[in-house]
């Protein structure tokens, strides 16, 4: 996808929301910060709209727009291969589910205050050894929830799902059981919009 | 039931050698007319009808994602229970009491007469409610199965012992608590302060729910899913409780309508006193607090509406609606997690109307030894009640495991325990894969 083409994108999916110096300022963020990075970031890049840009629309509203926008410009992917099913596409079924499992932990977070989120990812690094795995999975999860670091190791669905769980038991220690379960509920709004293209749906991982 | 002699007399002492199986119930009982017969039989099928009150105020007090846990547990509890105490727990309860401590006669009745048919009845419904007001206490994080095990155990051993203590017996002999002269015309404490402390032990083994309380101890609110539900509930409770009260004198005769009366007055000190307090305090009037005191007031008059006056039976609502407000704070402050408040609602309101039913006695008001008799069952109910559930769900916990996991916690226990959910068209919040319902 050109450049240019995501950067027009962008900024239709959010003119139903920002206009004039505000709009700008969105732009110029998502360029700065955001444009080489994948579709998942979206999430971040409206997470720091809302903390700088003044926006009150709904999260999940924004984010929907930005994602038909951006759908809305010719796959790359379908482009280079035409039709055929290649097999990087099989490969990457596990990862989707990784991505998906991630990407829902990190909006999450994301949602929650800067001092709460980190008590959240601070109580997951404190609890991983519940997820009784081997420690080269613990230590990929941990290096994931500390540094960002992307996660290369297979990770079974079993586990992703009490790594969601362990967040949302976070969530309940640091927001109280109501919010959490509305947080997590918009959470898997937002991821699911985001991985609309994805082979992995979040919701398997309730 | 317990307070009045004149029904010993009616029924003799069964034969010693009567002791297990099917027998034939005092064969010899003086005859009750066909109107005694007809008030209890319909008094039975109102306190059955407070099953349906409790599954909806406790299924109002919980989250949607545990509505259909909360009403199977109470619709549950009312089927294992009524077999456990037709089984066992009416023999314990009523059989030939030798010790004063248990009846030991009367299990599994298969022939009797029709008057023992109608009793029995009527005594298998306050079972039922006895063992269904842990249920709600303990929502939202208690495995059906250990629940169901629970309430067995509650119908069949805890509810009859101490039944058999203070109301003991049909079958002959005395309970040791109703020698004394322990007061509790229809169950302040033999059915709800019991199953009030069933449920206290319940929340105790059992823990609170994810996240009910803060890092620094403060109560984080967790309210329920329908209101409506809640007060509906309470209105069927409060209904259902003029043949709880009223049906308890287990004779139609004149003295239905001041109980009946005292009963009403009861509920509705218990909301105005809750109000009032509240409103003193500076805070909101709550519908699930008023609620909650209206049957706190209920409950408290419950021991001793046949034996005061009405002036006595408000004062004794007013002072439970109090205490229906104070209890969830106390309880809170022990981190103690009561989804329904059923604790102070039929516990502490419970020991308060049992003790109010000694203060208050008609013609013989504030007589001290009276009072020391009520607290001596109050301290009685409290150590067995509290002491043998706890005992119940340690063993269940750590045997069968009674503590859902967290993730049955975000999942929700309709999901986990039933495959099925409350509402399925409606319940858009959901922290489950609704692909996997009816799996």
């Amino acid at each position: 996808m050109e450049f240019e083409q995501k950067k027009m994108a962008i900024e239709q999916g959010l003119t139903p929301f920002l206009s004039g110096e505000p709009l700008g300022y969105a732009l110029r963020l998502w360029e700065l910060k955001y444009a080489g990075d994948p579709i998942f970031a979206l999430v971040r890049f409206v997470n720091e709209l809302y903390e700088s840009a003044g926006l009150t629309a709904p999260r999940t509203k924004v984010l929907q727009s930005l994602i038909r926008a951006l759908n809305k410009l010719p796959d790359p992917l379908s482009k280079a291969h035409g039709q055929t099913v290649h097999p990087t596409i099989i490969e990457e079924s596990h990862d989707d589910a990784i991505h998906v499992c991630f990407l829902l932990v990190d909006t999450l977070i994301h949602r929650l205050p800067h001092d709460e989120g980190a008590g959240v990812r601070r109580y997951l690094l404190d609890h991983l050894k519940q997820l009784k795995q081997p420690e080269p999975i613990l230590n990929a999860i941990r290096a994931w929830l500390s540094q960002q670091q992307p996660i290369a190791t297979p990770i079974p669905t079993t586990v992703l799902t009490r790594i969601v769980n362990l967040a949302y038991v976070a969530l309940c220690e640091y927001e109280g059981p109501t919010k959490a379960d509305r947080a997590l509920h918009e959470a898997v709004l937002i991821v699911e919009t985001a991985t609309s293209g994805s082979k992995f749906p979040v919701r398997r991982l309730l | 039931m317990a307070s009045r002699p004149f029904h010993r007399w009616r029924f003799p002492f069964i034969a010693a050698s009567a002791l297990i199986g099917p027998i034939a119930l005092a064969a010899d009982a003086p005859a009750h007319t066909a109107a005694d017969t007809l008030w209890v039989a319909i008094s039975a099928a109102l306190v059955f009808f407070m099953q349906a009150g409790f599954a909806l105020l406790e299924g109002g007090m919980a989250r949607s994602k545990n509505a259909v846990n909360v009403l199977m547990k109470n619709y549950m509890d009312a089927c294992v229970g009524g077999l456990i105490f037709w089984l066992v727990g009416f023999g314990l309860m009523f059989g030939h009491n030798v010790t004063g401590w248990f009846g030991a006669s009367h299990f599994a009745p298969n022939s009797a007469t029709p008057w023992d048919w109608t009793f029995l009845f009527f005594q298998m419904m306050f079972a039922a409610t006895s063992t269904t007001i842990a249920s709600g206490a303990m929502a939202e994080r208690i495995h059906f199965r250990a629940y169901l095990i629970g309430a067995c155990v509650i119908s069949g051993l805890i509810y009859p012992v101490f039944g058999s203590w203070a109301w003991g017996s049909h079958g002959g002999g005395d309970g040791w608590l109703k020698a004394l002269g322990f007061i509790d015309f229809a169950g302040s404490t033999v059915v709800h302060s019991i199953g009030g402390w069933c449920a206290l032990a319940g929340i105790i083994v059992l823990g609170p729910r994810l996240g009910r309380f803060g890092p620094r101890g403060e109560s984080r609110p967790m309210p329920g899913h329908n209101l409506s539900l809640v007060a509906l509930g309470g209105f069927i409770l409060w209904f259902s409780w003029f043949g709880f009260n009223g049906g308890s004198t287990l004779t139609a005769d004149g003295d239905i309508g001041k109980i009946l009366v005292n009963t009403h007055l009861g509920a509705c000190a218990g909301a105005v006193g809750a109000a009032l307090f509240s409103t003193a305090l500076g805070q909101r009037v709550l519908l699930t607090a008023t609620v909650n005191a209206s049957i706190g007031g209920l409950v408290a008059i419950t021991a001793g509406c046949a034996t005061m006056e009405p002036g006595y039976a408000i004062l004794t609502g007013l002072v439970a609606g109090v205490i229906a407000t104070l209890g969830p704070a106390l309880l809170a402050k022990m981190r103690w997690d009561d989804v329904v408040d059923a604790v102070s609602v039929h516990a502490f309101c419970g020991v308060w109307g049992t003790l109010a039913a000694g203060l208050f006695y008609n013609g013989d008001l504030f007589n001290p030894n009276r009072i020391v008799v009520q607290a001596v069952g109050v301290l009685a109910a409290f150590v067995w009640g509290l002491g043998a559930a706890w005992l119940t769900y340690v063993l269940i916990a750590r045997t069968i495991g009674i503590r859902s996991t967290t993730l049955h916690e975000q999942r929700g226990l309709d999901f986990t325990e039933h495959a099925e959910i409350g509402y399925p068209e409606f319940q858009h919040m959901q922290t489950f894969n609704p692909d996997s319902l009816h799996r």
